[in-house]
């Protein structure tokens, strides 16, 4: 038996399931899964499973209508049944419709090949010198591109400070003298050590230089990259 | 004449199809003197029973040898691109031909088995590459036809596939 033939037979048990031919359902089902001794079925590991899997569920429906039934059969349960039915009598047909189609472009492309294009190693492709970059600008594409950077900016990495309201300088100057009150001398390194952000980082250093302007605090920095010693202004 | 003359040889010395753009450029002609020196140069090549013609369609040119002698000539030609593929692989470069850009899920959807292997041997036989990512969590590879495969379909663009009915127009119903 071929694969078509199985194919024929599993079309035909989906379609006739419900119909009153048991003798025939039985045959098909029992010509079914001796089909899966098949040597050249069995071979095709890809098709052995689809099969396998179409034979499987089958065999379920079937063990599903041997159980006992209710008199009154919830009609809701049917359309389900009904529409399962179909979901995979589509399935099949998708399945053989995209293989055959597969079978029918390799003998396109066969065909195809039977004329050779003659044999080319000259790097000629680009006979025509083509621009670097090809750039074209759509106003319309733009603008929707804008709208969805504003809208989803919030979730980048990078903006989170959009949304801060801007540092004040007088209560930066305020925390940093606090600070350098309360150690006789510190470091500009351990007053930013615990900041989130390095926009406060900036912040405090700009304090540092107000403060040092207004003659509150002194600061110094022996060498380039060294540490910058903060001490208050007892002057 | 001359124009015959520089259409054979550059057409013998390019690496592929040459589009008529360039040949309307380059020789100063229109699109349909350009075909009529194509079919002059056919009407030559027959007549002197050279093996190879002048393939041409509404946007490109190549130098081919004649389907005739395609069987004398297994010695010297290429090996066939679908050389060896299965019938699953097939299957799946026809799902990718007809569905694209698609992700691998859903080609395994369609056939109702893991498409990972067909797809990796189509991608390395250059019939189908990646084309992108579909924006959703995950970001899944998009697949899709290259232009080799329409070269081996003899198609321009993906749009000249036959629709899917046609290949089942003539069994059925007669």
């Amino acid at each position: 038996m071929n694969n078509i033939e199985i194919i024929e037979i599993l079309k035909s048990l989906l379609v006739e399931y419900t119909s009153k031919t048991e003798t025939q359902i039985e045959n098909n089902l029992t010509a079914i899964f001796q089909s899966f001794e098949n040597k050249s079925l069995k071979e095709d590991i890809d098709n052995y499973s689809e099969f396998v899997l179409l034979g499987a569920s089958l065999f379920e429906l079937k063990a599903k209508r041997l159980l006992p039934q209710e008199e009154e059969v919830d009609w809701l349960d049917e359309v389900e049944l009904i529409k399962d039915k179909d979901l995979a009598f589509a399935r099949l047909l998708q399945f053989k419709a995209f293989t055959e189609v597969g079978i029918a472009m390799a003998i396109k492309v066969k065909q195809s090949e039977q004329e050779i294009p003659s044999f080319k190693y000259y790097q000629t492709s680009a006979l025509k010198v083509k621009p670097d970059i090809q750039y074209s600008l759509d106003i319309n594409k733009f603008h929707e591109t804008a709208i969805e950077v504003f809208r989803r900016y919030k979730t980048i990495q990078g903006f989170s400070h959009i949304d801060k309201e801007l540092p004040d300088l007088q209560e930066a100057i305020d925390d940093l003298l606090k600070i350098v009150d309360k150690r006789l001398n510190t470091t500009f390194e351990e007053l930013v050590s615990s900041v989130n952000s390095s926009q406060e980082a900036v912040a405090f250093f700009l304090a540092l230089l107000e403060a040092v302007r207004w003659g509150f605090i002194k600061a110094e920095q022996t060498k380039t990259n060294k540490e910058i010693i903060i001490e208050k202004n007892y002057e | 004449m001359n124009n015959k003359k520089v259409i054979s040889a550059v057409l013998l010395v390019s690496d592929g199809p040459i589009e008529h753009s360039y040949f309307e450029e380059l020789l100063q002609v229109d699109k349909n003197t350009l075909i009529n020196l194509f079919n002059e140069l056919n009407s030559d090549l027959s007549n002197a029973e050279i093996g190879f013609y002048i393939k041409f369609d509404d946007f490109k040119s190549d130098i081919v040898t004649k389907s005739e002698i395609s069987e004398l000539l297994s010695d010297v030609k290429p090996p066939p691109i679908l050389r060896g593929l299965s019938t699953p692989a097939l299957e799946t470069l026809a799902i990718v031909a007809y569905e694209q850009p698609v992700t691998k899920l859903k080609i395994s959807e369609i056939r109702g088995v893991e498409s990972e292997s067909s797809i990796k041997t189509l991608e390395s036989r250059g019939l189908i590459e990646k084309g992108g990512e579909l924006d959703v969590p995950g970001n899944p590879i998009l697949y899709k036809t290259t232009d080799l495969f329409l070269n081996k379909l003899d198609i321009t663009t993906i749009n000249n596939l036959p629709t899917i009915g046609e290949y089942f127009s003539n069994t059925e119903e007669e």
